[in-house]
């Protein structure tokens, strides 16, 4: 037990919280929202509100209209065609091969514009994913020093690496198997769509269906085991800041009170810096992931509705194209927010951990 | 309505080709290519207004215009081979009609190949 | 719409079939096969005008 309060004495001497630690993560950049990491640890600084729930709708709304009017010409064009080969295709199909050629002509070009809007959204994906455990990555270190302003030393030297490890965990397995699926079952699906008399549209949809299972069971796994190890940690804070306390006032001799109850108010100043550093993480991270998601959702949004429209007159095929690109759209949602999740829920489990349980 | 002024024309022709076939068959063949051809000639201006929207759908959607051109091409190709085939089906020639889809097939496959290999590209791009 | 181009078409078409059998009954066959031959050509000159008109038109519209 001295030694350990030995210990917590030399940490928090040599350690204080260093501002421009933190103003390294503005390099993550700006949330749409308007405020960078620093920014939004200011604000909970001051007190006063950074971001306004009155603001974030409007902003919402318009992000979403804006990202329908670009795709809303890119389904137009589908629309005509695909109407027109309504129109030009007779009902006695008795010609049966050249008929196919010219849906076919029709469908290459609405492949085109299909692939380059999943191109787009699967690189903002993929980015987005490797942004928020790289943000997580850089978070973890910083509030390592704040917690170890508090005697939290141990609760983070235990909890910290299944964080890390399973946090990246989380975003290689989305990036080597959820992607690739993803991809597959996309191909597939185009390419299952060339023949009229069979299709693989219900075999790109399982592919999909259990890289999402997949990757779900992952987070929920570890946001389990998280959340279990945070709370059989909370306890060797409580224990460590006591025996520091007990040790110091025995140790020094005539300051031993007076160092006592700095310790005391060094130790609840840094929880608090702690716990603002971390909410600043997860607002970052949530408002970070929130407007791409938005983004991603009223496409998916517009590709359903136009497939349900073409269905009343179009060809069938075309109709499962479009929901195929609709079905695996949403599942590259699925990964973002459940990586997104597991990074907040760590952040949080990290902070509920390591605050002072009642030893003050 | 001109939807009744089509019927009204094409009722009584086929009044005719039917009453000329005893007769004379190669007549009443005459008769149903030159009413059909009539009545393609009623509707087709129509189709120029609407091929004006989609050009300007096209155009604010960043396609190029190519593409849309060259896949109209391949329709209006592929609706007059049937046509034409169906025509030649109905004199009874079923061996020319098959020589001109062959035909039309062939066309049609050789005009969409510049369409394949502007998505085998941008499929190439896609993958990262 | 033009429906009279039919009725010429059929209004030959039943001259021919009907002078075909007044020759042939009076025994003049290369006569009749002379007026169903001016008979055919006039028909054919009036299919190829329309097919040529049917052309144009859809090379206009579809921008070819």
């Amino acid at each position: 037990m001295k030694k350990a309060a030995v210990l917590f004495l030399i940490i928090l001497i040599t350690t204080p919280v260093r501002a421009d630690d933190y103003n390294k993560l503005d390099s993550f950049g700006i949330t749409e929202a308007g405020f960078t990491f620093s920014d939004a640890v200011n604000s909970m600084t001051d007190g006063h509100q950074i971001v306004k729930a009155n603001e974030m709708w409007p902003k919402i709304y318009e992000i979403a209209v804006s990202e329908i009017n670009t795709n809303l010409s890119a389904v137009s064009v589908i629309f005509a065609l695909s109407f027109l080969l309504a129109v030009f295709s007779t009902s006695r199909h008795r010609f049966k091969g050249g008929e196919n050629a010219a849906f076919l002509s029709v469908y290459m070009i609405i492949t085109g514009i299909i692939t380059s809007a999943f191109g787009e959204i699967s690189k903002l994906g993929i980015s987005l994913i490797q942004n928020t455990v790289l943000f997580l990555n850089s978070v973890i270190p910083i509030l390592g020093t704040a917690i170890a302003g508090s005697a939290g030393a141990g609760v983070f030297a235990s909890l910290s690496p299944q964080i890390l490890i399973f946090s990246s965990l989380c975003g290689n397995l989305i990036k080597s198997i959820g992607m690739p699926a993803v991809y597959f079952s996309f191909g597939l699906s185009l390419i299952g769509n060339l023949s009229p008399h069979y299709s693989t549209a219900s075999l790109a949809k399982v592919i999909r269906s259990t890289a999402l299972w997949i990757v779900s069971g992952a987070v929920t796994i570890f946001s389990a085991v998280v959340s279990v190890s945070g709370m059989s940690c909370s306890s060797l804070n409580a224990a460590a800041l006591k025996s520091a306390k007990f040790a110091v006032s025995g140790l020094v001799p005539v300051l031993g009170s007076l160092m006592t109850d700095s310790i005391e108010a060094v130790a609840g100043g840094a929880v608090v810096i702690k716990n603002i550093i971390g909410s600043a993480g997860i607002l970052f991270i949530f408002f970070s992931v929130l407007f791409p998601v938005i983004k991603i959702a009223s496409v998916i949004f517009i590709y359903k509705i136009s497939s349900a429209l073409i269905g009343t007159f179009g060809d069938k095929r075309i109709t499962s194209v479009l929901d195929n690109m609709a079905g695996v759209l949403s599942a590259i949602t699925g990964f973002i927010i459940a990586c997104s999740v597991s990074c907040i829920i760590s952040l949080s489990v990290l902070l509920g951990a390591s605050n002072l349980g009642g030893a003050l | 309505m001109d939807i009744f002024k089509i019927v009204v024309f094409a009722l009584p022709s086929c009044l005719l080709c039917i009453l000329l076939r005893q007769y004379r068959p190669d007549y009443s063949f005459a008769v149903s290519i030159v009413s059909g051809i009539i009545i393609l000639l009623y509707a087709l201006p129509a189709l120029s207004n609407v091929f004006k929207s989609i050009d300007s759908f096209v155009r604010k959607a960043n396609v190029n215009t190519v593409y849309i051109k060259t896949a109209v091409k391949i329709m209006g190709l592929s609706y007059i081979t049937q046509f034409s085939s169906e025509m030649c089906r109905d004199a009874g020639e079923n061996a020319l009609a098959s020589c001109i889809e062959v035909c039309g097939k062939i066309i049609m496959l050789a005009l969409s190949l510049p369409i394949a290999e502007a998505l085998f590209k941008l499929t190439e791009g896609i993958i990262p | 719409m033009s429906v009279d181009l039919i009725f010429k078409i059929a209004a030959v078409g039943i001259i021919v079939a009907v002078l075909n059998q007044l020759l042939i009954k009076s025994g003049r066959d290369e006569q009749a096969m002379l007026t169903t031959l001016a008979g055919l050509i006039v028909v054919l000159g009036v299919i190829v005008r329309e097919v040529s008109r049917l052309f144009d038109t859809i090379k206009s519209v579809f921008g070819l």
